[in-house]
């Protein structure tokens, strides 16, 4: 049919099935949308995934290559700085006297402040006590004399072996994510172990 | 042993006057480091794409492999021993076959001085550590027109 022929019934009917063709196209379109948008969050999920195992894998990897004590402590303060993204990190390991922590390692911290440490009072002291990460609420970091931002208790069994203190973290991180507090459960996991195991070692 | 222990993963052939024989598909890219945390968090994260992984791990070898190697684009560090990023790139853009490859430092000292000191010296963008996989291909991608 020429169009320039059709009688306006014919016409009117090419419209309706053009129109037609139109809705059916775009109800496609439509789901096509919503299955791209599912994907690209599925993709989304899946990256953040990968991008958390792949972090946890560098910090296992790099807390269990060696049993020399200087590369195992270098080791766990670099998870610190570079993985996670802190500018004051402290190392506490725990020696004859129970009830105290020595400092062992740091990194942007006043030593002689924190050179020993008691287990009785304070975030620090909690996480060995308790055997349970410490968080501080943005509040509590901020005010004078805050919280330590995290302190990870390290644990070999059910013995807490020393504490990891991240004071603060780098100006451009705003807090911490889920891929943190993964890389905090392989340092509570894996990192008194690696020291305990450096240390048999010498 | 796995192949992120190989310091480099440069292909075959693709040596100082390789930049016309490399495929347009991959690309060389040059890792400035001193932390091997950082490198190795930068290799699993470029590992699997279309680039050719060389490294460095201070300022000088950093100008001795870029020379040479003529990457297509350089990860660099900040503070380093030897020579530090600034220096690296003052040096890189002094050179008419560096000059124009992108330069992006990879460093935790974001704060806007520093920025601009790397901007006024040649830089050609920045990525703050710890940074994510997908942050990282992302700038390789934008700067070499993937």
């Amino acid at each position: 049919m020429r169009l320039e022929d059709a009688t306006r019934p014919e016409l009117l009917t090419v419209l309706r099935s053009l129109l037609q063709e139109r809705d059916e196209l775009q109800h496609k379109l439509d789901l096509l949308v919503d299955e791209h948008d599912r994907v690209a969050r599925e993709l989304a999920g899946v990256e953040r995934e990968h991008a958390i195992v792949s972090q946890m894998h560098v910090a296992t990897r790099l807390l269990h290559r060696t049993l020399d004590r200087r590369q195992v402590i270098s080791a766990i303060l670099e998870v610190c700085i570079n993985l996670v993204g802190s500018e004051q990190v402290a190392l506490f390991e725990r020696d004859d006297d129970p009830q105290r922590l020595n400092l062992i390692a740091s990194f942007g911290v006043d030593e002689a402040a924190y050179a020993a440490v008691s287990v009785e009072h304070g975030a620090i002291g909690d996480a060995a006590r308790g055997g349970v990460i410490q968080l501080a609420t943005p509040d509590e970091a901020d005010a004078a004399g805050g919280k330590p931002a995290v302190c990870i208790p390290l644990r070999v069994g059910d013995a807490i072996v020393g504490v990891i203190v991240m004071f603060r973290l780098l100006p451009h991180k705003a807090g911490f994510e889920q891929v943190d507090f993964a890389l905090f459960d392989v340092l509570s996991e894996h990192a008194g172990v690696a020291l305990v195991a450096s240390a048999g070692a010498r | 042993m796995s192949d992120w222990d190989d310091e480099d993963e440069v292909t075959r052939g693709a040596g100082t006057a390789a930049a016309g024989k490399r495929t347009a598909a991959r690309k060389k890219v040059l890792l400035v480091d001193d932390s091997e945390t950082v490198l190795m968090v930068e290799r699993m994260a470029l590992g699997r794409g279309p680039y050719d992984l060389i490294t460095a791990r201070d300022g000088v070898e950093a100008v001795q492999r870029a020379l040479a190697e003529r990457p297509d684009l350089i990860l660099l560090d900040v503070m380093m021993p030897r020579m530090n990023g600034f220096e690296v790139c003052r040096e890189l853009r002094q050179h008419e076959s560096t000059r124009q490859v992108p330069i992006i430092f990879v460093t935790t000292r974001s704060e806007g001085e520093n920025v601009e000191a790397g901007y006024s010296l040649g830089a050609t963008d920045y990525v703050n550590k710890p940074f994510t996989a997908a942050e990282l291909l992302a700038k390789l991608r934008s700067h070499l027109g993937q």
